[in-house]
């Protein structure tokens, strides 16, 4: 089996049963670990939740006295009014289970994190009022805001 | 002469392109490089005067380390990797000389200067004698792996100099850690020794720019010194084992003592290379300071045209001076250009890239 | 052979392990905080065992030992740094930097392959300079084209100048996910005086280390491993039975690279921080000397050598640089020991190897003449014998 100039070019290979077998097992490889990978990415992308129950700026809720969330399989932190708690999670829909320790019923929430978010902060006063929305992406470090675009990476003066 | 496609084979053409092929593109490249760094450098805001006396003063310290792998090279035991063996050599000398002139017996007897510089030579002497033959003895058993246990020997030595670096009953005030009074310090002033004895020894200052002579005039004496020596019987022997073993075989010559000698004479100059270095830098390196000199030196020797098998001063002096002003001018012309570092790290390349170069050749008898 | 040839033949052989063994068990009285010796000595094969295995199959290919292995210990780095800026944590994370290192691990395996066919007969060495010329390459990558030409995500693992990754990268999202997978901690026993420390067993990464050694007991018996066992023994030879010598040799550092990958990614997970550029740079070295002290040589090793080696090589890590202050007096003796010995027994193993070769070669070359000699004084008989009948 051979074409006009007697090299063996891709479309003589592609006709060769072995080849092709070759080809289809290498490419199968591929796709598994590219998969796996995928997979990885996605079951394994950890987030950080940041729990919050403080008074807003501009007043509009009152925070929660006391409270005890666990996110996850994470261990239950408890939280007083005032202070913030940062949790970490494995995955993009932790639960969020939440005791308000006021003799109502625990709320037990489906949180959903974006995949490419890294922090979020849940406003768990919000949550008890019922306000929407009570969980909103968060930005640690100013220079990650996509609305605001810090300056480009300034190279340094001599 | 034409062929077909009409060009002149002979003539300019023809010997560009011989030009080229035995002198290899990488070090064709590497000599333009430098050549822009220097049309770069008022660009970059850097003097040309200041930065020429610091290609000649460093192509001064280290060419006479560069020199020391021409011996072995020649005779046919392969780049000497195993350098550090001489440099510990020549630290012995270096640090026994400041001993014995500040605390040993030869107080006052030595006056700072010259006379210190050369204790250190003669005191080196004798360790790298003995050090080279073992190693040189050690060499001959392993022939075909030569490179890599030299390497690994070397880096073993210097690891157990460390050791002995530590033990030893070093008790000049200028050497020991003052608070502790007893351990070796890791760099030890020459200043008041031996400091820029070379360097500075009939020093032309013009301007910023300082031509080192006496520095430049050593090693213009150890190359001839190194020259001569291959024109004696025991030096054309030496040749003559490393390029044609049959034919030295034949002419009665005894090859392992030939390999022996190359090594001997090998660590010799590392001795002395290493004590030009300290003159000019200032400070003796104890524990891992020779760890890694085997490598700037192998890479400028390839630079300046040797290969695996043959190395001639030429390639000593043209390769130092390349390898030298490459890494002087490249951070300094590169960092205020680009404003980055990057030229350490471009120095791993092209330096590691050489010798790369130079161990995948096909053993061919270059220039 | 007699009893007693045999034993000094057994002596010879295994010299390195019988002086390191020596050694160690010498130091181990001085050493003090012996009970914490077995705990340290399994985290540290653990560690340690992945990385070795890669030098076997390029031994077994004749290439000896592969420095440049530590090409694959910077593609798992370089994937370890993108599972550490997309915050993939616990064993995916791991998963993670194992795929995304595997293609670089196979693409710098491919480039030491065809660098070191050009050389060969000086393997080692050219392997050893290719691994400082990579380092230069995965700090550029690693310092400058992070950040600016391949996208960095996360601020907190940038340098503060805008691009390029931290000196230090903090593993903490993916420390010990391997080990604490499924791992059982022995209680703490007491012999006579000493007590020693619970032993923390990392199951998963023995079960993978186990899967590894049957992987390369596998792995010889295929046609591909058959061939390279015979490229080791003879390259002419193996060429004339038709098998493509030059690829087997690269397909040989492309596996030893990527076994490479995945070892510096089990190694960096047992530890706390990973110095961006400088994790690599014992990778090699480690693993040369943990497999020379195990028995091997350059031309022959095998799964004994590596487990041996690797244990032999950590318990001495454990015992001398302890022992060595108190019996020198100064405390900055323990470091220098470490390297001398463990460079020492990398020259000791190659002079060793090196003079055996030297010494076979030329016993085969006295048999040659003596047999030249032979058929020559047979044929001349013959001859004289055909010209009188």
């Amino acid at each position: 089996m051979s074409n006009g100039n007697g090299t063996s070019g891709l479309s003589t290979r592609l006709a060769d049963p072995v080849f092709r077998r070759r080809l289809a097992i290498r490419a199968a490889l591929v796709a598994l670990v590219a998969g796996i990978g995928a997979f990885s990415m996605v079951v394994g992308r950890g987030h950080t939740v940041v729990l919050d129950d403080m008074r807003p700026k501009d007043g509009s809720y009152e925070p929660v006295r006391m409270l005890s969330a666990k996110l996850g399989r994470g261990k239950a932190v408890e939280l007083s009014s005032g202070v913030r708690e940062l949790v970490t999670v494995t995955g993009q829909s932790p639960k969020l289970v939440v005791d308000w320790m006021d003799g109502s019923e625990p709320v037990s929430v489906e949180l959903s994190i974006p995949f490419k978010q890294d922090f979020v902060i849940v406003y768990l006063p919000k949550l008890k009022a019922g306000i929407e929305p009570w969980v909103e992406p968060f930005f640690p470090y100013a220079s990650a805001k996509p609305a605001e675009e810090a300056a480009p990476a300034a190279t340094e003066a001599p | 002469m034409r062929n077909g496609n009409g060009k002149d084979k002979d003539g300019f053409k023809g010997a560009v392109r011989s030009f080229v092929a035995s002198f290899g593109w990488p070090r064709i490249i590497i000599a333009l490089f430098i050549v822009a760094l220097f049309f770069l450098a008022p660009a970059a805001k850097v003097e040309i005067p200041s930065a020429l006396s610091d290609v000649l003063n460093r192509f001064g310290m280290n060419a006479v380390l560069v020199l020391a792998m021409v011996p072995m090279v020649q005779s046919g035991c392969g780049l000497n990797f195993g350098l550090p063996i001489g440099v510990i050599a020549g630290l012995l000398g270096s640090t026994l000389a400041i001993q014995v002139v500040s605390v040993g017996p030869l107080v006052g007897i030595f006056k700072p200067g010259l006379p210190v510089f050369i204790l250190a030579i003669i005191l080196a002497m004798p360790f790298a004698a003995l050090f080279g033959w073992a190693y040189g003895k050690l060499l001959n058993r392993v022939k075909g792996d030569e490179m890599i246990i030299a390497t690994y020997v070397g880096w073993a030595a210097v690891s157990f100099m460390s050791i002995m670096w530590l033990i030893l009953p070093y008790s000049a005030p200028t050497m020991i850690w003052a608070y502790k009074g007893y351990q070796l310090r890791s760099t030890i002033a020459v200043a008041g020794f031996y400091d820029k004895v070379l360097s500075s020894f009939l020093a032309i200052r013009i301007g910023d720019f300082v031509f080192p002579t006496g520095m430049i005039l050593f090693v213009a004496l150890m190359c001839l010194v190194v020259w001569l020596f291959f024109r004696t019987k025991a030096g054309t022997a030496m040749t003559a084992v490393g390029s044609n073993p049959d034919y030295a075989r034949a002419s009665g010559v005894d090859a392992s003592r030939a390999r022996i000698l190359s090594v001997v004479a090998s660590c010799m100059l590392g001795a002395v290379g290493i004590i030009v270095y300290q003159q000019s830098y200032g400070f003796i390196q104890v524990y891992n300071g020779p760890l890694m000199a085997a490598f700037p030196a192998v890479a400028a020797l390839l630079i300046g045209g040797a290969s695996v098998n043959k190395a001639s001063i030429v390639n000593v002096v043209v390769g130092t001076l390349l390898y030298q002003g490459m890494i002087t001018m490249t951070p300094k012309v590169i960092n205020s250009l680009l404003q980055s570092d990057m030229a350490e790290v471009l120095r791993i390349i092209i330096a590691n890239g050489m010798i790369l170069y130079a161990l995948t050749r096909k053993s061919k008898v270059a220039r | 052979m007699n009893g007693l040839q045999k034993n000094s033949r057994f002596l010879r052989d295994n010299l390195v392990v019988f002086i390191f063994l020596a050694l160690s068990l010498a130091a181990l009285p001085f050493s003090g905080q012996a009970g914490a010796i077995p705990d340290n000595l399994m985290a540290r094969v653990t560690r340690n065992a992945f990385l070795v295995f890669a030098l076997i199959i390029p031994i077994y290919a004749g290439m000896g030992i592969n420095f440049s292995m530590t090409l694959g210990a910077m593609a798992g780095q370089i994937g370890l740094i993108f599972c550490v800026d997309w915050n993939v944590v616990g064993v995916w994370g791991l998963l993670f930097s194992a795929v995304i290192g595997t293609p670089i691990a196979i693409l710098f395996g491919l480039l030491a392959g065809s660098v070191l066919n050009r050389c060969k007969g000086r393997e080692m060495v050219t392997s050893l300079i290719l691994g400082f010329f990579m380092e230069g390459v995965y700090q550029l990558i690693v310092l400058y084209m992070f950040g600016s030409v391949l996208p960095l995500r996360s601020p907190n693992i940038e340098l503060s100048r805008g691009y390029g990754v931290r000196n230090i990268l903090n593993l903490a999202t993916v420390r010990g996910s391997l080990d604490d997978l499924v791992a059982i901690k022995t209680p703490a026993i007491s012999l006579g005086g000493l007590v020693l420390s619970p032993v923390k067993i990392p199951l998963v990464t023995i079960a993978i280390i186990v899967a590894l050694a049957f992987f390369i007991v596998w792995f010889k018996k295929t046609k591909l491993g058959q061939d390279m066992r015979a490229v080791g023994n003879d390259m002419a030879v193996a060429k004339a039975a038709g098998i493509n010598v030059d690829r087997t040799r690269i397909i040989s550092i492309v596996i030893s690279t990527v076994l490479a990958c995945y070892g510096q990614i089990i190694f960096l997970q047992s530890i706390n921080n990973m110095m961006t550029t400088d994790a690599q740079s014992q990778t090699g070295f480690m693993a040369a000397a943990a497999i020379l002290v195990g028995g091997a040589t350059a031309s022959h090793a095998s799964i004994k050598n590596v487990l041996i080696g690797v244990t032999l090589l950590h318990f001495m890590f454990e015992t001398v640089p302890n022992a060595a202050p108190r019996v020198f007096g100064q405390a900055d003796v323990a470091e220098y020991f470490r390297s001398f010995l463990s460079f020492g027994v990398i020259a000791l193993s190659l002079v060793l190897h090196a003079y055996r070769e030297k010494k076979k070669e030329e016993e085969a070359r006295r048999a040659n003449r003596i047999a030249a000699g032979e058929t020559a004084a047979a044929n001349a008989a013959a001859a004289a014998e055909g010209g009188r009948a």
